[in-house]
């Protein structure tokens, strides 16, 4: 018993200065043009996703129907998200192709299977929105942005699938100020 | 010497077809910027037909009111062309003096006054 005790802790011991000594070496390439493994991409999409189910539970999705919502939610998707994740008509950006993970692109319908619940994809997009992900480079706007805010952007990402280019360019417009009203000061 | 001008000739090749690879016009760029700051392009729904239209829709609503002052000033516009109101100098008319009766007189409901009438009096 002792024998197979002392032996896992040596095995422990040198499985973490091995560890260590692949971080220091430098001989990882942190590349974003460098791929994953396909393992380590399982890995790390696991990890994600299991993270994600568990935080969004207590998330209580608001109606996200109003069309002010759609209205200040596609300014902002357009100021901040566009790059990224596209919009209808545009298939790709630079960012969008120089990231990795490549940023999805929100302008599609979403992929059948996992997020076929609107709540529920919506929670996680609001999750995501919020909180961003580590070494994504999918940024934490919650730090800076209200919860209303993003869920205005969130009422806006579940229609954005099934806007034309044209209706997107409508909404995503900045709003006309108030120097363009009629008998200002009169 | 013909070895080194062909490797010569074949590495410039190389090298020009990878730099063009992947560039692109920076001036895409600015045009991306610029249509992110562009007014809303709403002659598009002026071409809709609107009985087709579920007005119910919050897209449908949310275009609606976006483009709903534009649609009016364009009104206002047509209403102000249509009476030679645009053209007035509003500050210098005597307004007391004018038969205001007259269908010439009458200010449309959705006119807007030019910036330099700001000190002239209705009667």
């Amino acid at each position: 018993m002792m024998t197979v005790l002392k032996t896992l802790v040596v095995a422990a011991v040198l499985a973490v200065l091995g560890a260590l000594t692949f971080l220091y070496s430098g001989l990882y390439s942190i590349g974003a043009d460098n791929k994953h493994f396909k393992v380590t991409h399982w890995a790390l999409e696991t990890l994600r996703e299991r993270s994600i189910a568990r935080e969004i539970r207590d998330i209580k999705v608001p109606r996200l129907d109003d069309p002010q919502q759609l209205l200040a939610g596609g300014q902002d998707y357009n100021d901040m998200c566009s790059g990224c994740h596209l919009q209808p008509g545009k298939t790709q950006s630079d960012l969008n192709s120089a990231m990795y993970p490549q940023p999805p692109n929100l302008s599609l319908p979403p992929a059948k299977g996992l997020y076929d619940d609107a709540n529920a994809r919506a929670a996680r997009h609001f999750w995501y929105i919020k909180h961003g992900i580590k070494a994504s480079g999918m940024p934490a706007w919650g730090l800076t942005h209200t919860d209303e805010r993003i869920w205005a952007m969130v009422a806006f990402i579940q229609k954005l699938p099934t806007l034309t280019p044209e209706q997107y360019q409508i909404l995503t417009a900045p709003a006309e100020g108030a120097a363009d009203e009629p008998m200002a000061g009169m | 010497m013909k070895t080194s001008i062909r490797s010569v000739i074949a590495l410039s090749l190389v090298w020009a077809a990878s730099s063009t690879v992947w560039a692109h016009d920076p001036a895409e760029h600015a045009k991306e910027a610029a249509a992110k700051k562009a007014k809303a392009d709403c002659s598009n729904m002026q071409k809709m037909d609107m009985s087709k239209m579920n007005m119910d829709d919050p897209v449908m609503q949310a275009m609606h009111s976006k483009c709903a002052k534009q649609m009016a000033q364009k009104n206002k516009d047509k209403d102000a062309k249509s009476t030679g109101h645009e053209a007035m100098n509003h500050a210098e008319m005597d307004h007391s003096k004018m038969p205001m009766n007259d269908a010439k007189m009458h200010m449309p409901e959705s006119s807007a006054m030019p910036a330099s009438s700001a000190e002239h009096k209705h009667n």
